[in-house]
């Protein structure tokens, strides 16, 4: 087991802030606002790359850094915020398949889980001695509960970058000696971002301006 | 020496030649030369595998690599790309007659174009995933299928459509973003023997496996198969799965079905492959049934009750994923061997199924069961290859399926695997009746008031008499070279003693 460091106290609290702000974006009710937890979280994660850049020294992780604010900070914002501009206010209202309280109670338990599996595991990150991949795992698991229980399209697409995130941040932590795999989390949400823009454009073209996923529901069994 | 370069030669054609139909038909105006071009380079992709496999039979050690090493086909790869070139082929052909049904509609040359050029993008995806031996690049292979299928399920851009384009690449996405979530665990559980810094090839990892901490390599296979296993549509991962076969047009639904769900299945099997190296071997190996036995008892009770029968055709899909991933984990030769077959077979059987579906669809106009009867009397050629496909698809002799079924239930047996082999044998037969009751229906009841006598294009009926060709043929023999490729792939999963 490392010593506590003055590094191992920024990891922990970088970590600490893009693990609450995915508690954030259970317990918030509007879709503007949880785009704006997304931008904060991104932010979370590219600070956390380049300090990495800094301990490490390598080249690739500053570009990567700047890569992500580029994309995840600005650009897939915009587009979600080009998107959100269709609805009328009720449409970016979320509804809730589960209430308030009961996600956080579940979110816990999630986050505890994420670190009981992972901590035996004794894998040490950049800057984050033990818990890089207990926040990974956990902000994963966070995701995909918002995406199970969030019934708002874009909240769900927001689900799915926010995993993203995850997997960003432990590679990071855990794998920084793969700069590909980075690239990838960078670009392939970007990608699926314009793709997922020209579906959900279209749809609501048709279906006027609700996107809750409670109106998505020919198709079933 | 010689013949192996050949074999290199072919294999960069094989992975080049999709992109050059892509510019090709880009660059091209008339939608007839689109649709003949296309189907043409296909095929000859589809003739370009069928000469790799037979080369790579013939040569020693069953590997061929190209542009450095940047692509490495083994025997089991080359059975997946043999799967993937069988249906991208097909398909292409069956395209061309599927699109005249549409030509009088407005802006058809785009239409046309926009099809085609995402039909070759979603092949040659599907194609060089088991031609890549770096796994993070293999992702993203995978990754590049989702996209370009999710565009054209979406294609055809009714609600319907887009909603289970979204739901696909929804879902799909988060489950891979998982999958590499895995791939990065094994990297850093490689690290600690590897080195800080390497590239995450699958021959490295497998090679270093029996030095990997076994937890790690745990929670890497159990997240890579939750992930990768969210495409190939292993329950409860399949929601998305059912939608997109039966929203897609139904080109589009072949190429899912046979071609994508094991190609996705495949790079679940290389995760597995190294995992069943290590100290991880027996829960990866639990896992593996575990979701089988699930996959085929909830694909089972949907094909019961399914009444739109593109649905029926996807959750039958779901159904053979269930076999597969079952018989995979039984293992043995004979088992292995099985799965290996059958992973050919349902490509073939599947697609033709689906093909008289896509027929059925343009002369009925409506998906449901309980719309469609008399298709013997109202199309006098599809018709009959329907029944065929169907009865191929229930495990009948003298088709491939009940060969390869055979097979795999033999292996269980043989590797005193009795309550797999059970399940197996129950669920089989339970699709098999689900089957039969509803097509029966569709295919000899009869026919409505109002639809008139007329068949397929001739290039449909020619894509299901090609498919034909296989079934049968795959049932009365194996031919020899494909026999010892089987063998081979089926060898890579032995493990070591």
């Amino acid at each position: 087991m490392p010593e506590p460091t003055l590094d191992a106290a920024y990891g922990g609290a970088l970590a600490a802030i893009f693990l609450l702000l995915q508690f954030g974006l259970l317990r918030s009710p509007v879709v503007d606002d949880q785009v704006k937890i997304y931008i904060a979280q991104s932010l979370a994660a590219a600070v956390y790359t380049a300090a990495a850049g800094i301990r490490v020294g390598g080249l690739d992780l500053y570009v990567l850094a700047i890569l992500t604010v580029a994309f995840k900070a600005i650009t897939i914002p915009l587009l979600l915020g080009a998107l959100t501009r269709h609805l009328d206010d009720a449409a970016k209202e979320v509804p809730l398949a589960l209430n308030v309280s009961l996600t956080l109670i579940v979110g816990v338990i999630l986050t505890a889980i994420a670190y009981i599996t992972t901590t035996p595991l004794h894998v040490s990150g950049v800057l984050l001695p033990d818990a890089a991949l207990a926040v990974a795992m956990a902000v994963s698991l966070l995701s995909l509960l918002l995406i199970a229980t969030r019934l708002n399209s874009i909240t769900q697409f927001i689900g799915f970058l926010t995993l993203d995130n995850a997997v960003y941040f432990g590679t990071v932590a855990i794998a920084s000696g793969l700069p590909l795999v980075l690239g990838i989390l960078i670009f392939f949400p970007l990608l699926i971002a314009v793709i997922v823009f020209a579906i959900l454009v279209r749809l609501l073209e048709r279906r006027g301006a609700t996107l809750a996923i409670d109106h998505l529901t020919d198709l079933r069994g | 020496m010689e013949g192996v370069e050949t074999l290199s030669v072919l294999l960069v054609l094989v992975v080049v030649l999709p992109i050059a139909l892509t510019l090709l038909s880009l660059r091209t105006e008339s939608p007839r030369l689109t649709g003949y071009a296309g189907a043409a380079g296909a095929l000859a992709v589809f003739v370009l595998t069928i000469a790799l496999a037979v080369g790579m039979a013939a040569g020693s050690p069953h590997v061929v690599t190209a542009l450095g090493g940047g692509l490495r086909l083994d025997a089991l790869g080359a059975v997946f790309l043999l799967t993937v070139g069988l249906v991208y082929g097909l398909t292409s052909l069956y395209t061309v007659g599927y699109l005249h049904h549409d030509r009088n509609l407005a802006d058809f040359t785009g239409f046309n174009r926009n099809f085609f050029v995402l039909l070759h993008l979603f092949g040659w995806s599907m194609l060089i995933v088991p031609c890549l031996n770096n796994l993070a690049v293999m992702w993203t292979a995978v990754e590049l299928t989702t996209i370009f299928s999710a565009l054209l399920v979406a294609l055809e851009g009714t609600d319907t459509s887009l909603e289970a384009a979204w739901k696909y690449i929804l879902i799909a996405s988060a489950g891979l973003a998982l999958a590499l979530l895995g791939i990065v665990l094994l990297y850093y559980a490689g690290a600690r023997t590897l080195g800080a810094s390497y590239q995450p090839d699958w021959t490295l990892l497998l090679a270093a496996a029996p030095r990997l901490s076994t937890r790690l390599v745990q929670l890497a296979f159990v997240v890579s198969l939750i992930g990768f296993g969210t495409k190939v549509g292993i329950v409860p991962m399949h929601t998305w799965l059912p939608d997109a076969h039966s929203e897609g047009p139904t080109p589009v639904s072949a190429m899912l079905s046979g071609a994508l769900l094991v190609d996705a299945l495949y790079a679940v099997f290389r995760v597995y492959l190294i995992a069943a190296r290590t100290g991880a071997a027996s829960s990866a190996h639990a896992l593996l049934l575990g979701f089988g036995i699930l996959t085929l008892a909830v694909a089972a009770f949907f094909v019961l009750r399914q009444g739109n029968y593109k649905r029926l055709l996807a959750y039958s899909s779901v159904e053979n994923m269930g076999l597969l991933t079952l018989a995979a984990a039984v293992g043995g030769p004979i088992a292995l061997y099985g799965m290996l077959l059958h992973v050919l077979n349902h490509a073939a059987t599947k697609s033709m199924v689906f093909f008289g579906a896509g027929s059925v669809l343009q002369r009925y106009q409506t998906k449901q069961i309980d719309e469609v009867s008399g298709v013997i009397g109202i199309m006098p050629c599809t018709g009959p290859l329907l029944l065929a496909a169907v009865l191929a698809l229930g495990g009948l002799p003298p088709f491939g399926m009940f060969r390869s079924e055979l097979l795999m239930l033999a292996g269980g047996f043989a590797q005193g695997q009795y309550i797999p082999a059970a399940v197996f044998l129950v669920f089989v037969t339970l699709l098999f009746l689900g089957l039969l009751f509803h097509f029966t229906r569709i295919i000899w009841r009869s026919a409505p008031a109002g639809v008139a006598i007329g068949d397929a294009h001739g290039l449909m009926l020619a894509a299901m008499g090609l498919d034909l060709i296989v079934v049968v043929g795959l049932g009365l023999g194996v031919p020899p070279p494909l026999n010892t490729l089987l063998q081979q792939a089926a060898a890579l999963f032995g493990r070591p003693s």
